[in-house]
């Protein structure tokens, strides 16, 4: 099944299962979807729960929100998180901070969805990643999947879940295909909010990623694998909450850390768990953790650029063995 | 040139967004017959044409497009991304709708420094495709919500667009914000775009 189809058929059954649920964005209706993830949807549920809106992501995201104060469950789709920037404020302040503030009356059970991070030639405004963005306040969950599995069953939590959520998907996996079991394709296959998946068991070193940084963190181990490494490949599914417990257990058999991430990385993802088995792993570390990130500049236009502008698999390996063989610290990040 | 540039975004030579001037030419030329290279341009990614009225070379366009160093960005930008400010042209911006506020800022600019200059901020009603009555409320856009006056042009007429601006131009130095709404016949149905300063 295609990532596409995953959340097709997730929006597909959740609109069915419950009439509060409803889609709101730009172009997810006639035009079936700018990345075709909402196809057929406008056919089946209606005008009245699938809404096509004007290009303004301030206007609809607020309405979404006020949407959800009253009770309905509204999935609003960002064409991608970059121009969630234009409605952060309705995320942060409207909806992630709502239930705190008023002591659990305004329970605002939204999603958040699109497209995140960086696509093919699309430039700096178009390639950014708003991981970290969201994972640091208080009040938001924040997914992202990998698989078509992690798709499913992450974005019928996301919808299910009482609380607002940040969907973070990514462009160039929505065509991918991947092997899903029947449990996967029932339509009440629900993941767990805030828990990690180990796609490959090892025992030398722990390297954690999510949504692309897995399929290139898996290849990395196949190859740090002919060296004589078992890498064990963490997919974090949940970058809030982050499963620290799964991170950390890891790290403590294998006592070595290289976090992937595409996004930029000063405060990153990778700063975050680093500072975690810091706090809760320290004595088990046999050597300092690696950080692979994108590179710390706008994203860059020409290709040639672009390509260093993110991090390869090749990346990955480097720090991985840096991580096992190395008795001296390196400053420069690859 | 822009059709070159179509061949070659078929061709992928050309990555990620590519929006083609071709067929409102007369919007560019006709702007830039009305007004100098001290008053400001700014308008959104469809903006080869806009930099070459701005005084941009074929070189720096093609070479920019094709992710090369001698482009006018040094490869860095993209098609969305051209900049001349030496000549007044601020771009070149992917976000849509951002390049109003930031042509209000130019404007600010121009009437804080006394330099008689005026700031040309263009917009369309059109987005990505999206369909008109979808991207916006009201497509009526020189009427501008009865706040601020408004000119409709045929803006397939490049001596229309001349003397619309150098209207424009002479009302916004005495009087303030005029908008414009340039109309345009385009081969896809149901697309049309209008520019406003």
């Amino acid at each position: 099944m295609t990532v596409r189809d995953a959340l097709n058929t997730a929006l597909d059954e959740e609109m069915s299962a419950d009439p509060k649920v409803f889609l709101m964005g730009e172009e997810v209706g006639e035009y079936q979807g700018a990345y075709k993830i909402t196809k057929g949807l406008l056919d089946k549920y209606g005008p009245e729960r699938v809404l096509d809106t004007p290009i303004t992501e301030a206007g609809f995201t607020g309405i979404g929100v006020g949407a959800a104060y009253h009770g309905l469950k509204p999935v609003i789709e960002f064409m991608t998180f970059n121009f969630s920037m234009q409605a952060i404020d309705h995320i942060i302040n409207s909806a992630a901070k709502s239930n705190y503030m008023s002591a659990g009356q305004m329970s605002v059970p939204i999603v958040f969805r699109g497209p995140n991070g960086a696509a093919s030639g699309v430039g700096a405004q178009h390639s950014h990643c708003y991981a970290v963005w969201y994972a640091s306040c208080p009040g938001l969950k924040v997914l992202a999947p990998y698989s078509s599995e992690d798709a499913r069953g992450l974005l019928k939590a996301a919808i299910r879940d009482p609380d607002p959520v940040v969907f973070l998907e990514n462009e160039l996996l929505y065509g991918e295909t991947f092997p899903v079991s029947a449990e996967v394709l029932d339509s009440s296959f629900c993941l767990p909010i805030g828990k990690a998946k180990i796609e490959k068991e090892g025992k030398d070193v722990t390297i954690t990623a999510f949504s692309k940084m897995v399929g290139y963190a898996l290849k990395a181990a196949e190859i740090l694998a002919k060296d004589g490494i078992s890498a064990e490949v963490i997919n974090l599914r949940s970058i809030r909450p982050l499963d620290r417990n799964t991170i950390n257990a890891s790290v403590r058999k294998t006592n070595r850390l290289v976090t992937v991430e595409e996004g930029f990385p000063q405060h990153g993802v990778g700063a975050e768990i680093c500072a975690s088995v810091v706090e809760e792993s320290f004595g088990y570390l046999d050597a300092p953790v690696e950080r692979i990130a994108g590179a710390d500049v706008p994203m860059p236009y020409a290709a040639n650029l672009e390509r260093l502008a993110v991090p390869q698999v090749e990346d990955i390996v480097r720090a991985a063995k840096r991580a096992c063989y190395r008795s001296v610290s390196v400053a420069a990040a690859a | 040139m822009e059709i070159a540039a179509d061949s070659l975004y078929k061709a992928k030579l050309i990555r990620g967004f590519c929006h083609l001037y071709d067929g409102q030419e007369a919007v560019a030329v006709g702007m830039e017959a009305a007004i100098t290279k001290k008053d400001s341009i700014i308008t959104a990614y469809r903006d080869h044409c806009t930099f070459l009225g701005r005084g941009g070379t074929l070189l720096e366009i093609f070479s920019e497009l094709m992710g090369r160093q001698g482009g006018c960005s040094s490869g860095k930008g993209g098609s969305m991304h051209f900049y001349k400010k030496k000549s007044g042209f601020y771009g070149g911006h992917g976000i849509v709708g951002a390049q109003v506020p930031l042509g209000c800022g130019l404007a600010f600019a121009h009437k804080y420094n006394k330099d008689d200059a005026v700031a040309f901020a263009l917009y369309g009603d059109d987005g990505m495709g999206t369909a008109e009555w979808r991207a916006a409320k009201s497509p009526s856009y020189y009427k501008r919500g009865d706040y601020v006056p408004g000119l409709k042009v045929d803006g397939m007429d490049a001596f229309a667009v001349k003397q619309a601006c150098k209207f424009a131009k002479e009302h916004a130095l005495k009087s303030g914000p005029i908008d414009s709404s340039l109309s345009l016949r385009l081969p896809d149905p149901g697309q049309s775009e209008h520019f406003t300063e």
